[in-house]
């Protein structure tokens, strides 16, 4: 936490320009307030992690924690990407697949094809035909949503 | 008196009440799929009541309001995942519920609880739109900055395990809202060359994200644990609360119902500051605090009076001064 405060404030030096004039507050000053207060709730935090030892969980059960939460990143961060060079439909199925298959565990294929390409096009149609929804398109393949 | 029995008129109108259904039909949908929103629902709507009548078309966009308003709680309870920023309170507890298997309750009370606060805020606004709307326009910066800050107090009663830990939550969703454009000096923040990010942090996605992806992050380790939770379609039933519990917490409802009120006829705040101060107040205010966050009804009613108090609210300054408080009574402004 302090050194992700740390980051922060280093980020505002670098990124927000100064205004010149020391007795304005300027665009610098709410979030660099911010950056040090969160620092500073950082350290209290490291005091009482000192002072008062909590528990520490198991490695194995941790070890589930942590695959589990990269593999929800990895998904979100593949969509993302996937979002941007195929656009919503193409991005969809192959995302629904990818969790249903290789992260559930779930080798039916029919079910993978039934759950992707029923969510893809089923969102595709209500949302983006119905509702007149804007759905993205694909830098890369462009479907015309 | 005149003026009153002539809106009904107008509102007893089959058309006038096919509208007002249609639009809240519609709001439902869209409060209720998170992402979407009621301004988004209102915006679509907005074209379609051009050729109605005023009474028709006004009733159509209120009740895409109201709806929409109303329609966050379904997911917030169902999913655990709000279908709007305003549901984000129902959620702590309405999910807890369902995932007790009082799905059915949630969701009643939750109905209930916006019936009442939408009428309770309606009534105020057309007993004392005068008095509310001088009140409110007297709110300068320096009173929304007090207003915001005792929102932010709720942090406290929120955090419940460690103060410092929900602290340094509310900091970093304040160090998230200052990414964007300076809305005083007009200088990219935290931006890095990066055009996207110029509009900020868009607060919607921030709280889908926020709610869905630890959600998501439950459900596998569940799944992995072969702990899986599943709702069935036979859990959920419609489940008004009883009598007693109604009357249990009149007074509750009647409160928040006020809170809600108050804080929508300031322009510039709204639903999501109405509903976390309303959840606060209920889990100070209650004899049993234990049971929140852990399935409490109180703290499904507090929050959904109070965000639909703030569709009633929202009004007066839209019709005594033409002051629009907040996106989706700017849309109905563009009716009028």
């Amino acid at each position: 936490m302090v050194f992700g405060a740390g980051l922060w404030c280093w980020g505002v030096v670098v990124s927000i320009p100064s205004t010149g004039d020391e007795a304005r507050l300027g665009a610098r000053g709410f979030p660099m307030a911010m950056g040090l207060l969160l620092g500073a709730l950082g350290i209290v935090l490291v005091l009482q992690a000192l002072v008062r030892p909590s528990s520490v969980p198991e490695m194995g059960s941790l070890k589930g924690e942590f695959r589990t939460v990269a593999c929800t990143v990895g998904l979100l961060v593949g969509y993302a990407v996937l979002l941007e060079y195929t656009g919503f439909l193409i991005a969809t199925i192959v995302t629904v697949a990818v969790a249903v298959g290789p992260v559930l565990g779930i080798w039916r294929w029919l079910l993978i094809t039934g759950m992707s390409g029923g969510l893809g096009f089923g969102i595709y149609l209500i949302l983006g035909k119905l509702l007149g929804v804007y759905l993205p398109s694909g830098k890369i393949v462009n479907l015309a949503l | 008196m005149d003026p009153f029995l002539a809106a009904l008129a107008a509102v007893s109108d089959p058309f006038t009440l096919c509208a007002i259904v249609a639009g809240s039909v519609i709001g439902i949908i869209f409060g209720s799929v998170p992402g979407l929103t009621f301004s988004m629902a209102l915006a679509l709507v907005l074209p379609l009541t051009f050729r109605f009548e005023t009474s028709a078309a006004v009733g159509m966009l209120l009740g895409t309001y109201i709806g929409g308003m109303t329609g966050g709680s379904v997911s917030a309870i169902l999913l655990g995942i709000p279908g709007t920023p305003s549901a984000a309170a129902t959620a702590l507890d309405g999910y807890k519920m369902t995932r007790s298997g009082r799905a059915g309750l949630a969701l009643g009370g939750a109905v209930f609880a916006s019936g009442f606060g939408g009428i309770f805020s309606l009534v105020i606004m057309i007993a004392s739109v005068d008095f509310v709307a001088r009140l409110a326009i007297k709110f300068g910066p320096v009173e929304i900055f007090a207003l915001v800050i005792f929102g932010l107090s709720t942090i406290c009663g929120l955090a419940e395990k460690s103060l410092v830990r929900g602290l340094i939550a509310g900091v970093i969703g304040l160090l998230l809202m200052t990414i964007g454009l300076d809305e005083v000096d007009g200088v990219a923040r935290m931006t890095f060359g990066w055009t996207p990010l110029l509009q900020g942090v868009n607060l919607l996605v921030a709280m889908v994200g926020l709610f869905a992806v630890p959600h998501v992050i439950r459900t596998l380790v569940d799944y992995r644990d072969q702990r899986s939770f599943q709702l069935h379609s036979s859990d959920i039933r419609s489940e008004l609360p009883s009598f007693g519990q109604l009357k249990q917490n009149v007074w509750l409802l009647c409160r928040c119902s006020a809170l809600g009120t108050g804080i929508g006829s300031i322009p510039g705040t709204g639903g999501p500051i109405a509903a976390f101060l309303a959840y606060d107040h209920a889990k100070r205010f209650s004899k049993d605090k234990s049971k929140f966050g852990k399935g409490s009804l109180e703290g499904v009613l507090a929050p959904e009076s109070a965000n639909n108090a703030v569709t009633g609210g929202a009004m007066i300054p839209l019709l005594s001064l033409g002051i629009p408080g907040d996106p989706a009574t700017a849309i109905i402004l563009g009716d009028f």
